[in-house]
């Protein structure tokens, strides 16, 4: 990359203050919403493992939108309807998370 | 003519109707939501009543300010109540949902514009709609050494909501109203104020200076329905060059005394740099079992069956989890300082444990708790006592008692400031057993009544609870929120019912 594509670049960021926003339209597609939202439970074990499970796109739709039991609902504010069915979609297909990591820090007892 | 399934009180459906109207001329048709299908992301209470009896008419979501008045002049125009919501997520406190049924959820989410960002100051100004998550993305995207200081739904929660109803956190920075300077806020009326030093034309020091000139009104804005608040700056805490979490244990059920006596000088003082969190074992519990997997027996789980499946993790009856920050050898001096005074408490002490909240880092793991009984019943009874460990215990022995004679585990998760002690008992039961959700209702009406009887107030309550907890508060400061409730909104149009501050005196 030259040096004046690199500094358009960097104007490039400054200069967009969306680029990490996170309502009905301004997401960067399922990947963004799984790591911003979903992650923080379907992936650390305070939901159900949903990665690799292929539970139909439909039914996560219908549980994302409305939520269930202590899964809360999400909205077409924060998810449009064709972010939710692309979510849905790339949940349904995803493959089973690699084998964790050994943990970097010290966990809780 | 259409039907409603449900209508604001007081306003018939042809009325209801011309203010939909308005609301779609206002924000699009895409972003007005009125049947129970299209309403049921928001209809979750969680507390121990019936979702229906805080249904919501409708919903709207105004993307900017200028469609916010639009909207603001169809609810007076016709008499139709809104709920502001900033993203809805009061979890155990009411979610999205409003004080009465038949309010229409005002729901900000679009409105998520982070406006700026002082990283010399340190200093932020953002919309409702901005999640922690966003808002710590744009940190990191921006190579800004700022941290954030998270309430226990983070990623999905705005420190615009949190901040309102003086929630809390658990870095240097956890009193998050404490740390918010400058709102801008729309009027019942549609005056658009802005607080402190924000009316000033050009202004300078917005969100640097907290006070502005005259009467400091940002508080009234909090825990209220005075007004919307569609702007609010944030002081944020620089990155610390260091930072060491502890995890001291107590081994007998009665030192939660001692711990306070112990830990009130350490964080009066400043030795201690956060609130951190004094929890019970049954709480920390939660994070390894399922109730049905440790306790099958009739009412709550005895104490004896949590002693013996929490030693199995090492777990003793108190524990606190607690950070020191600073430069590396302020924080060596503060361990021997913080060591030496818990050790002589009878705490045993393991230094270099990991707590996210505690170090910036984004976490859902606190609502693991919702899996213990699985059905998201969830109710927070947050006593305020006097950083004084005779309070604390009492204040326990007395829910503890209280919650035993209603068949509800007793949880704990107190945090601790040099003088107060904001003492969160998160109640978790049944929602998918009716009897189980009108015992925790009548546990929670006798929690209130027996604490208010022997002189605490409460740091925060969810809808449903409200009227009784403004009555405890007493008349006359009910009476004066009241009236400043008059003068600001006249019609009574924003979130009735918030905090007990009904629009009209005598409501029935």
């Amino acid at each position: 990359m030259s040096r004046r594509n690199l500094a358009c670049g960097a104007l490039l960021l400054l200069a967009s203050p969306l680029a990490a926003a996170q309502s009905a339209g301004q997401w960067q597609g399922p990947e963004h919403i799984w790591r911003a939202i979903c992650s923080y439970c379907h992936a650390t074990g305070v939901g159900v493992q949903l990665l690799g499970t292929r539970v139909p796109a439909a039914i996560i739709a219908e549980i994302t939108r409305k939520g269930v039991n202590q899964m809360p609902g999400f909205a077409p504010s924060q998810i449009s309807d064709a972010e939710l069915a692309a979510l849905a979609e790339w949940i349904t297909r995803a493959s089973p998370p690699e084998p964790a990591k050994p943990p970097a820090q010290e966990s809780k007892p | 003519m259409e039907r409603y399934a449900v209508l604001p009180p007081g306003v018939p459906a042809s009325r209801f109707a011309r203010a939909l109207a308005g609301f779609r001329a206002a924000v699009g048709d895409e972003h007005v939501l009125v049947s129970p299908e299209e309403l049921a992301p928001y209809v979750h209470v969680m507390l121990p009543f019936d979702d229906d009896a805080f249904a919501p008419s409708a919903s709207v979501s105004p993307a900017s300010v200028e469609e916010l008045q639009a909207v603001l002049k169809v609810c007076n125009r016709h008499r139709v109540p809104v709920w502001p919501v900033s993203t809805g997520r009061n979890f155990g406190y009411g979610s999205a949902l409003p004080a009465t049924r038949g309010q229409v959820i005002l729901d900000l989410k679009r409105m998520n514009r982070i406006l700026e960002v002082d990283p010399v100051l340190g200093t932020a100004l953002v919309e409702p709609g901005v999640t922690y998550q966003q808002l710590h993305d744009y940190l990191r995207e921006h190579d800004i050494a700022l941290w954030l200081d998270f309430p226990a739904p983070g990623p999905l929660a705005s420190p615009m909501g949190n901040t309102l109803e003086r929630g809390g956190g658990q870095t240097p920075y956890g009193d998050h109203f404490g740390n918010c300077c400058g709102m801008e806020v729309l009027l019942g009326d549609g005056t658009l104020l802005r607080t402190g030093l924000g009316g000033i034309p050009g202004t300078k020091s917005w969100q640097a200076y907290k006070y502005g000139f005259g009467p400091y009104l940002d508080g009234i804005f909090t825990q209220s329905n005075f007004g919307i608040v569609t702007k609010i700056g944030l002081w944020l805490m620089p990155a610390p060059p260091a930072h060491l979490t502890f995890l001291a244990m107590w081994p007998d059920d009665d030192a939660v005394a001692r711990a306070v006596d112990t830990i009130r000088p350490l964080r009066y003082d400043g030795t201690i740099g956060n609130f951190g969190v004094l929890v019970n074992d049954a709480l920390l519990m939660t994070s390894f079992h399922r109730r049905a997997d440790v306790y099958q027996g009739p009412g709550a789980i005895p104490e004896a069956a949590v002693r013996k499946v929490a030693a199995t993790h090492g777990i003793l009856p108190w524990c606190y989890l607690f950070s020191l920050y600073g430069r590396p050898e302020l924080i060596q001096l503060n361990t021997r300082v913080v060591t030496e005074a818990l050790e002589a408490s009878g705490a045993k002490l393991i230094a270099g444990i990991h707590d996210p909240m505690q170090v910036n880092e984004l976490t859902l793991q606190a609502f693991s708790l919702l899996n213990w009984i699985g059905s998201g019943g969830l109710a927070w009874f947050s006593p305020v006592a006097p950083c004084i460990g005779a309070e604390v215990a009492k204040q326990n022995r007395l829910a503890r008692s209280i919650m035993d004679d209603h068949g509800i585990d007793y949880f704990s998760g107190a945090t601790l400031n040099g003088r107060e002690v904001l003492n969160v008992m998160p109640m978790v039961y049944d929602r998918s057993d009716r009897e189980s959700v009108q015992r925790t209702r009548r546990c929670f009406e006798a929690l209130l009544t027996r604490f208010g009887t022997e002189g605490y107030g409460i740091y925060r309550t969810g809808i449903g609870f409200m009227d009784r907890v403004a009555e405890l508060h007493g008349a006359t400061l009910l009476g004066v929120n009241r009236r400043i409730k008059r003068a600001l909104d006249p019609n009574g149009i924003i979130a009735p019912g918030k905090s007990g501050i009904h629009p009209l005196a005598g409501r029935s």
